[in-house]
Parts: structure tokens; sequence; C-alpha cells
């Protein structure tokens, strides 16, 4: 099961209604692998161990969406068992459409994982708010890892 | 084309547990007033440009206005007067109750369940049951005013609880 990007029920074809695109998102952008040393003159020496940026935090909060796809998330969160695998925030199979990249309008590799060789694991469990009959807000923290 | 003014308006009180009965007909009303107001909850994306909703909720309140009577001056007051809303929420305390624990909060005492009573807004367009909104509802406020010049009247607000019992609006 790969992460929700689609709305439960929903078959391909899709239309643009049958995303789920966040209500909120944001991303920190990692860092390389850097050791810091500060000697005691006060300088500073680094140390690159690494060539590949990780450590990218994904955020997303899907407001008011409907319970059948809030669970959606509970049930990938139980496939990847937790914050044990890793997972791939993907496109729509054939398209190059990212719903978890709904408005931005930048370069889409920036707000990836995949790029820099990462992939993404749950960094804690869905948090599920019920806000009405029918209607959760689900917020996802994701994490980028080697 | 027929339109309808204040003439044309009846408010009818149910205190009974029958709702096939549109109640005692409300002798002086001077007016009455229904809104009804929907919650919505945004499920707006990101990358969309216009607002979109989802309802979520209803809630329904009214008002009326009627007048304090007695048929005969110094004879008890009519049930279809203020007097029957008014002691619906003014109640005297008890001789064994304290200053802070008085009579009951119900404002139906026949239905003890439901606590509230019926009332249906209703038009007269000369048919049986004319136009009506059916409602159960609890009084929010009510108040008795009195001042030279002017006639004694109950303004009454009322909350509808839960969906109308009956709608032929």
């Amino acid at each position: 099961m790969t992460f929700p990007i689609t709305k439960a029920g929903r078959t391909a074809p899709f239309a643009l209604g049958d995303y789920l695109v966040p209500s909120a998102r944001t991303f920190e952008s990692g860092d390389y692998p850097v050791k810091t040393y500060k000697a005691q003159n006060g300088a500073e020496h680094r140390i690159l161990y690494g060539d590949k940026r990780t450590n990218m935090k994904l955020s997303l909060t899907y407001a008011n969406i409907l319970d059948a796809d809030a669970e959606l998330f509970l049930d990938h969160y139980d496939t990847v068992q937790g914050t044990f695998q890793t997972f791939a925030v993907g496109n729509v199979d054939g398209t190059d459409i990212n719903p978890t990249r709904g408005g931005w309008e930048g370069d889409k590799d920036a707000l990836g994982a995949q790029t820099h060789g990462n992939n993404y694991r749950y960094e804690g469990p869905p948090q599920v708010a019920q806000v009405a009959l029918g209607r959760s807000t689900v917020t996802v923290n994701l994490i980028g890892v080697l | 084309m027929a339109v309808f003014t204040g003439a044309t308006g009846k408010l009818f009180l149910n205190d009974t547990t029958n709702n096939s009965d549109p109640g005692t007909e409300i002798a002086k009303v001077q007016n009455w007033s229904v809104s009804s107001s929907v919650s919505l909850i945004s499920n707006k994306t990101l990358g969309d440009t216009d607002d979109t909703f989802v309802p979520i909720g209803r809630s329904t309140t009214g008002s009326c206005r009627i007048l304090y009577y007695q048929e005969v001056l110094g004879t008890s007051n009519s049930d279809n007067s203020a007097s029957t809303f008014l002691n619906k929420v003014f109640k005297p305390r008890s001789a064994d109750s304290g200053f802070d624990n008085g009579a009951s909060l119900d404002q139906n005492e026949a239905d003890t369940d439901l606590k509230n009573f019926r009332l249906r807004l209703n038009i007269d367009d000369g048919t049986t049951s004319g136009k009506f909104i059916d409602m159960r509802v609890f009084i929010t406020n009510i108040s008795l005013s009195m001042s030279v010049g002017d006639i004694v009247a109950a303004d009454i607000q009322f909350q509808c609880q839960g969906a109308p019992v009956a709608v032929n609006i």
C-alpha cells in the first residue's frame, strides 16, 4: 500500500477531485551529515561524512476530510509497521502529479526526499481529530532517511 | 399571486406529547420570527484559489412577542397568553430548598423526558393546516416589560431542540 494520495474508493483514471491534497504543509530540508568540532582556540572544524542530504521533515495536514480518507493514513501507518519501514511519497500512477505537493509552484524536486536518495518514514503516528460527523483532520509527520 | 401579511400569522403551543395535535393557539401574538443557520467547515486545500465548504450542522432559533392579558380583569390568566410562557421560566423556590436551588428547569412539566415544548409557527393560507414549521423548543430568554403608554408584553427567544418536528412551508 502506497502513501495515500488519492481518496478512498476512487479508481483510475483519476480526476482532479480524486486527489488527497493537504490543506497545510511544512517542509524542513534536512542537512548533510556534518560533524562540527570546536578547537580550544575557538576555530571550528567541520567534517562532511556523506554526500547525501537527509533528515528532511515533511508535515502534512489534511483538514476536514472524510473519515474514510482519514482511515487510509491509519491503514498505511499499519502497513509500514509504524515508524519502521520507509516508503516513497510518489506520483499518481501514469502522471507527474504529486498531490502532497499541491499548491507548490517551485521545482518539484525541492520538496522531495527521493532526489537525495532518501525515503520517508513516519516520525510518529498520524494524529486524527474528529471535527464533525464523518469529518476528521489528519496530521502526519514524515522524516526522510537514507 | 398571493402574499401574506401579519394578519395570517398564528402561533400554537403544545405542552403534550401528542405530536399530531398542533396545540393551543396563542391568542395575542404581535410577531414571530424564525431563523436557521448552517455551520460550515472549510475543505479548501493547497493550490485552491477559492474557498470550498462542507455543511456540518444547523441551528434554528426564533423569537416572538406575546401580549400579557386577562380575559376578565382580576381573573386567572388564560392559558393562551404570555403567562403560559412566563410560567415556564419564572418559578419560585420551594419551601424546603435554599435560594440557589429553586424549582425545576424543565419547561414542560407534562413531558419530563423531553423537558421542552412544541411550537407551531403558522401561516394561514386558507387550507386546513396552513403552512407551518413545527419544532420542539427551549425558551432561552424571556422578558416582560412594562412602561407608561405601552402595552405589557413578553419578548421571547427560543432555541429549537434538534431538527423541526414537521415542516410545510
